[in-house]
Formats: structure tokens, sequence, C-alpha cells
């Protein structure tokens, strides 16, 4: 009973984190019809922004985490200019694609630019609070966890009334949802690509300064974000904000179940493949369309 | 060039209609024989094992390229398939001690097999989601392999000791041995995918990646296509995985994953994506890149990518592409003021005169207008029964060059070309 209660808590605390990891997909993907395979790359910078200032500093975490979100978004920027912009319009390729292999391409130029600057050594990183918090029995949250859950939810809810409330977040959503049509209202389409592929960025780099204390920042630390965030985003249905929320608590305990009854070295290859069941079932996700061609 | 003739001698109209050509297989020849002196000229085993992975990388590429390139499915999990060849003749010559040829003729079905069972469920999702289901697939059996604490495939350590092909031959003889296997292998590859590409099955594959609605409104199935397509992928995946471990003596889990991903990407779309050449290409430009960045081996990554960025950016079809349209450019200008005035041909092709490449480009061409026209209007309002406009036109053009043949007579809807595709597809 304890066992399971500490597995659920560790569940939804990761689910947090891959809810606003996953926004950031979704998001993009919304609105410019690219998956970002970089999106694990910002994660991995902001992590490292949030290193270099602690660690040369001594800024304190909370700085830190600014500082990721910061630096991510303006990787996200750069990363739309060098990878996405070129793309956008053009007929001789299939956008897609070559979006999905650019972007791919630019996580890699990432890590390899990382390990030329800070060399491939793991760096450990303070978290943002210490100590545990006794719930009953055995059970017991670290703050950190806390600290995560806290952070996650006031991402989630400053996101919601962005998109919702203000004029820049109503353009996203109106270009994600309508292209032709938003361009006719006069929302400026370019700047609304750039805008969102900084937010992806800042929610990516919020995720990885989070995820930064439970691993180690390391230029691989994007690699394993990213899948899971693939994972959400496909198990959500692309595109689908409300359901890149449920998905992402949905395996962030399939993942904490697993590994807490199975083996942590299980967690992923027992994921994957009920992904691949979950597919076959429902080939658009929980919350997709089922159409061949949304665009 | 005769082939055009020859080929179609017993062909159905729809092979001469898309100048169905037989690929002429002397200058390939011509090539092998000439690049097979290279080893006994420059004697420097360096060089030697590098071209060895660069042709290794070219028939891995070009198992990719097929799927990915030519059939636009999101197959992102090609390099599980190439991995899982290795294994598969590693693990029979480690564990049983047979041949290690044997092995490796055990190591491509293994490759086909599982490529046609890794795609079979991704085969009616859209776009992205293949590409995920796919990733997944490779994500499993990498991270299962990794798990394996049995000994069986020897976990993240991988899996040594794999006897090779040649190890009867001295060192360097085996290694001069391995060059010309795997030269003639490659050029293998390449003929016959070049053939496919060029034959009714092919052309079909080809107008499934511009618009799959429309092909299945023509009659492709879509799902024997793919399964097939795959299957030929992953025959030569399996193919060049068992060459690599054995030719390594060994294959480790860390073949797999993101990086080595992106490296084999690289390669495919530098190259060209879906051209016959690119992998050939890529694979030696992005190899040779990084032998240059020998000593800043850090600096390969970040530099190969913007390669891949500079090429996505001014040359989408790939360096394939660039240097194909430098080839056009310079014949039109030699053939300058012949050949003008064709109706409804492009200029370079003209340029080309009617060799078989172009005819058969030309062709291509018409098939992927012919798709992206119908494409626009509804399916029901494309008519499977009757070939457009455009591809008469092109017939008329085809056949002022060539005396009518016998038999070349108007058929009726069971003639039609794109419908004789399918039918070619599905058998």
């Amino acid at each position: 009973m304890e066992t399971l209660l500490q597995a659920i808590i560790s569940g939804l605390v990761f689910g947090a984190i891959y809810a606003i990891m996953t926004m950031g997909l979704t998001l993009v993907y919304g609105c410019l019809r690219t998956l970002n395979m970089a999106q694990g790359a910002f994660g991995m910078v902001g992590g490292y922004a949030a290193w270099v200032l602690a660690s040369r500093a001594g800024a304190p975490p909370l700085v830190g985490l600014v500082a990721g979100a910061v630096a991510a978004a303006g990787i996200g920027i750069l990363t739309h200019f060098i990878s996405v912009k070129p793309l956008v319009g053009r007929k001789d390729i299939d956008f897609e694609m070559t979006a999905y292999i650019s972007t791919l391409v630019v996580a890699i130029m990432l890590s390899a630019s990382i390990i030329l600057l800070f060399g491939a050594r793991n760096k450990a990183i303070d978290p943002l609070v210490e100590g545990r918090l006794q719930i009953f029995g055995t059970v017991s949250v670290s703050w950190q966890q806390v600290a995560v859950a806290v952070v996650a939810l006031v991402c989630l809810g400053g996101l919601s009334l962005l998109l919702n409330r203000s004029r820049q977040g109503l353009s996203i959503m109106a270009v994600a949802q309508q292209f032709d049509a938003a361009r006719l209202m006069g929302v400026p389409a370019g700047r609304v690509y750039w805008v969102t592929m900084a937010l992806a960025g800042m929610l990516g780099g919020i995720a990885g300064v989070l995820l930064a204390p439970l691993y180690f920042v390391s230029p691989s630390a994007g690699d394993l974000p990213i899948l899971k965030g693939l994972t959400v985003a496909i198990v959500a249905g692309l595109g689908s904000i409300r359901g890149t929320i449920y998905a992402a608590f949905i395996i962030g305990l399939i993942e904490a179940l697993v590994a807490t009854y199975v083996g942590s070295l299980w967690a992923l290859p027992v994921l994957f493949s009920l992904i691949v069941v979950f597919m076959i079932v429902r080939p658009y996700g929980l919350f997709g369309k089922p159409e061949e061609e949304r665009l | 060039m005769s082939g055009v003739d020859e080929a179609s001698a017993g062909k159905s109209r729809l092979a001469r209609t898309l100048a169905w050509s037989r690929t002429p297989i002397w200058p390939t020849v011509a090539v092998v024989v000439v690049l097979a002196f290279i080893p006994l000229v420059w004697r420097n085993d360096y060089y030697i094992s590098l071209f060895v992975l660069i042709l290794l990388f070219a028939i891995m590429t070009q198992s990719w390229n097929i799927t990915i390139g030519m059939c636009g499915i999101w197959n992102f999990g090609q390099l599980a398939i190439i991995a899982l060849g290795g294994y598969a003749t590693g693990l029979l010559v480690v564990k049983l001690g047979i041949s290690p040829w044997l092995a490796l003729l055990a190591g491509v079905v293994a490759g086909g097999v599982s490529a046609v069972i890794m795609v079979l469920p991704s085969i009616r999702l859209r776009g992205i989601y293949a590409s995920m289901l796919t990733f997944a697939f490779a994500e499993v059996v990498r991270l299962l392999i990794i798990a394996d604490s049995t000994g069986f495939t020897g976990g993240p350590f991988g899996l040594p000791g794999v006897t090779g092909l040649f190890d009867w031959l001295s060192p360097s003889w085996s290694l001069r041995a391995y060059f010309w296997l795997t030269l003639v292998l490659t050029a293998a590859v390449m003929l016959f995918v070049h053939r496919m590409m060029n034959s009714p099955f092919g052309m079909g594959l080809v107008s499934l990646r511009e618009s799959i609605r429309f092909s299945i409104g023509m009659g492709i199935n879509r799902r024997v296509a793919f399964i097939m397509a795959t299957a030929v992928s992953g025959l030569i995946a399996g193919l060049a995985g068992g060459l690599y471990a054995t030719f390594y003596h060994g294959i480790t889990p860390s073949f797999m994953g993101l990086g080595p991903m992106g490296l084999l990407v690289i390669m495919v779309v530098v190259g060209g994506l879906g051209t016959v050449r690119g992998p050939i290409i890529g694979a030696f430009v992005v190899t040779m890149l990084s032998e240059l960045l020998r000593d800043t081996v850090m600096w390969r990554l970040v530099v190969q990518g913007a390669l891949l960025l500079i090429v996505l950016a001014f040359w989408p079809a790939g360096l394939d592409g660039l240097f194909e349209r430098g080839y056009d450019r310079v014949r039109a200008w030699m053939n300058a003021g012949q050949d003008e005035g064709r109706p409804g041909v492009p200029a370079a092709a003209v340029a080309e005169g009617s060799t078989d490449q172009a005819a058969g480009r030309v062709a291509a061409a018409a098939v992927t207008d012919q798709v992206q026209r119908a494409d626009r209007t509804d399916v029901a309002a494309a008519e499977p029964a009757r070939p457009t406009k455009k591809v008469g036109r092109f017939k008329a053009w085809l056949n002022a060059d060539q005396p009518p043949k016998p038999g070349d007579t108007a058929g009726g809807p069971a003639d039609d070309p794109v419908r004789r595709g399918a039918d070619a597809g599905d058998a």
C-alpha cells in the first residue's frame, strides 16, 4: 500500500514534468505542423544554463529556473530560424518530414555543441528546495517534488491564461485552428511562428531545470525527455492541449508503477510496447482527430 | 541506347508508356571494375577500411531510402532492423558456430522479417504517428538488448567474437576481400533498386508517396505495395547489418539510438532523399567529412548537422539533385539550338535526348504531375479508366522518336497504365 502510494506520487510528479515538456511539442505541432525533435535539447540547454549560473555565479536555484527558461527560449527562436523557417512554404519538399529531420539534426548539433563548451561529464545540480515532507508511515515527498508540481501547475495555468486571454496567445490558437482564416484576420503568421517556438523553448527549459536535480545535467540529458514527450504527444493525439495533460499523467503513472513493481530497467520497454498496442487500437491518439489529413 | 526497345519487346503497354527501362548493367560493372583496382594500387589499409565503411553505410542508407524516401513511409526504426540483421548473424556464428556466410544469409532474412513486422502496424498510421511507432519499436529493441543481463546478446557491452567472412585470409587480404565483396554488393543493391524504381511497381510506390488517396483511387493496393517495399528494404538492411557484424567482429547496442540515426539521416538527406544515387553520395560525403575532422572529433556532428541544414535550405533534392541539375544544364548548353520547340517537354529533358533515363524521369514527372493535379480535385472526379491528356501528350512525344511497334494498339480500360501499375504492384 505504501509502495503503491509512493509510486503514485512519483508518477504524478513526473507526469507534471512531462506535461510542460510535451506542451511545447503540442503547441509547435498545432501551430507549425512540425514535430519539434529539438524539444528535449531545449530542456538540456535550460539545465546547463541553470548549472552555469549556480556553479559559476552561485545564483539561487530560482534564478537558475528563470535563466534556463530564457536561454532555452532563445535557442527555440534560433532553432526556428535555422531549421524550420527555411522550409516553410516550400513546394518541392514534404514539409512535415523535412522539418522533423532538420529539428532532429538541430538537437544533435545542440548536444554536440554542449560537449564542445562544457565537456561530456555529468554535472550535478542542487534541487530547488532541500528536505523531505513526511506524509504518514514511510510515505514521504521530497520538497523538490512538491516544488516541481507547483512550478508545473503554475506553468500550465499561466499558459492557459496566455493562450486564452492574451492577444499573442489568441493569435497562436488562431493559427493552430485555421491558418488561412487567421491570416485573413490579420494575424502575423511569421511572428506567431517564432513566438510559439520561443514559448516551446521556455517550457522545455523549465522542464529541463526541474529534471536536472533528479538526474544530472549532461549533453544527452535531452534524449530521454524527448522520447517520453513524443510518447505523450502521440498518446494524446498531436496538437491536442487537453489530451496532452491527461496523457502526461497517465504515462507518468504507468511508468512509475512499472518501475516500482517490475524494475526501473523495464519501465521504458514496457511503456513503448504498450504504446505500440495502443496505437494499433487507436491510431490517432486519445484526443486526436481520426482524419487522414488535418491540413 | 536501345534499352527501351529491347526491354519493351515483351512488355505491357504500360512498360512502354512509362519507358520502363531495364537499367543497363554494363556502366555499373565498368565502374565496379575500375574501383576494384583501388586496393591493389593504393596499399593503405586504413583508407581501404574507410572505403568499406562508406560502402556499408551506402547499403544501409539505401535500405532506409527505399522506405523513407521512395515510398514515403515514415520509418525511423531502420537502425533496429540493421542491428537485428547484425545480431542474428552474430548470434548464429557465436552461439551455434555455423559458417558466417550462412549466418549472413540468416541475417538477411531476419532483417526482412523484422522490417515487415515493424511496418505492418504502422501502415494505417499517418505520417508522424508512423514515425513514432517505428521509433518506439527501435527503442524497444535497443533497450531490451541493453537490459538483457542473461549474457545471450552481451547486453550493453555488445556481442563480441563474431567470425569474419574471410578469416582464413591474412588480415590485409581479408580487408581487401571485404572491400571487393561490399563493392559488388553495393553495386548489386543500387542496380536492383534502380530497376525496381523504374518498374511499374516502383512507379506505384512513387505515386503512393505523392498522394495516397489518388493511388488508392487508381486501384493500387497500398498495403501490399508497402509490405513488399518494406520487405525489400529490410532484406537489404539485414545484409548491411550482417556485413557490419562480421566486418567489425561484433556489434553493440550503441549502434542504435538517436546519434547514429542522426548520422544516417544526414547521409540520406544530404545525398538526396528518394534518389538512387543519393545514398552513395551521402555516405561518401559525410564519411569523408568525418574523416577530415578526425582530429577534432567533437566538431564532427556540428559540421555534419550544419551541412544538412545548408543542403535542406538550398538544395532540398540533395547533392544528387544538385549534380543532376548541373549535368542537365551542361547538356542543355552543349545541345543548345537543337531539339528546340517540342511542345510539352521540359527543356532539360530535350537536351538529354531520348536516353532511357531522361524518358524515365519525364515519365516520373508526368506521373507526379498527374497525381498532384488529381489530388486537388475530388477523388471520384478523377477518371481511373482513361489515361489523362498529359500522359497522352507524353506518349505522343515518346512515339515521335520511335517507329510504332507491333501490337501498340489503343487499349480499353483494362490497358490503362496506372491500373496496370496497380496489378503489377499487387503481383
